[in-house]
């Protein structure tokens, strides 16, 4: 089974390059879509917004390595729709720690295993 | 033992904090400070008091002016959340003293009690710019944060749901 991994992290903290140190993967690895066959999927926050209701979307990261932005660190946003994701994202992000191998928290490009090895 | 939590949205931050509250022996009061406003706000109070359901703590909501008679008879408490609390006491009691009157009232209940866990929020890593009124109210948060990190014996960041020790 492939491990499981989420690499969380604010926005340009080059959090994609982290991911490809940490896999010895390469640009061809990378997707945007859990559902391609990509091992790891860059900006999964664009790819959820669009997706939240989509129960098997747990499952489907199991095995690969997500790049998620941290979105919950700021001021509640004006606009229902933006309070919808951004707590929604949370919620997922933190059900999908649970069932990771490996959480990575990037800051100015800099990696800390905050679960795992 | 004075423990403060702080995360963004969505972190995870108030399950990890009642998971410390639970762990001491002895009546814990659960001490809210978000008033209950529009349907969104209702659900989130509701989500929350699942959570707590079970557990044993006794619910005091106390919007403002927190102090050592707020958690009397109470061996430990639980505070959530201090975004509220300044909020409230900026927006609601147009408070001028905002900060020496949040963090000198939960100093003082800290003392009334053998463990205090307060939940903070992260609002200030947006990069977005605000009109003076927010932004007052994101530097006020910011400096009683920084405060009662300070008086604090132990503070975690929660990152998905993942404490990460600070101090």
């Amino acid at each position: 089974m492939e491990k499981t991994v989420l690499v969380i992290g604010g926005a340009f903290q080059d959090k994609l390059t982290a991911a490809l140190a940490f896999s010895h993967l390469t640009m061809d690895d990378v997707g945007e879509n859990p559902y391609e066959n990509k091992k790891i999927i860059n900006n999964f926050q664009n790819y959820f917004k669009n997706n939240m209701n989509d129960e098997g979307l747990l499952e489907k990261c199991r095995g690969k390595i997500i790049i998620a932005d941290e979105v919950g660190c700021g001021i509640i946003p004006l606009e229902k729709s933006d309070r919808t994701y951004r707590e929604a994202l949370g919620r997922f992000l933190c059900d999908l720690a649970a069932i990771s191998d490996t959480v990575i928290r990037v800051t100015c490009g800099i990696p800390t295993f905050i679960k795992g090895e | 033992m004075v423990t403060l939590v702080i995360g963004g949205g969505g972190s995870g931050k108030s399950a990890f904090a009642e998971s410390i509250a639970v762990s001491y022996s002895g009546k814990t009061a659960y001490i809210a400070t978000m008033e209950p406003y529009g349907e969104e706000g209702a659900k989130r109070i509701e989500r929350h008091r699942k959570m707590r359901l079970g557990k044993g703590f006794d619910t005091i909501e106390q919007y403002s002016f927190i102090n050592e008679k707020t958690a009397a008879n109470y061996e430990n408490v639980l505070l959530e959340c201090v975004s509220n609390l300044v909020a409230n006491h900026i927006f609601t009691e147009n408070d001028k003293n905002t900060i020496e009157n949040v963090v000198d009232g939960i100093e003082k209940m800290t003392k009334s009690v053998k463990n205090t866990v307060i939940v903070t929020n992260d609002i200030f890593n947006d990069g977005c710019d605000y009109d003076d009124i927010t932004r007052d109210y994101i530097a006020k948060l910011g400096t009683v944060n920084c405060r009662l990190a300070s008086l604090a014996d132990e503070v975690f960041e929660v990152v998905v749901g993942i404490p990460i020790k600070i101090k």
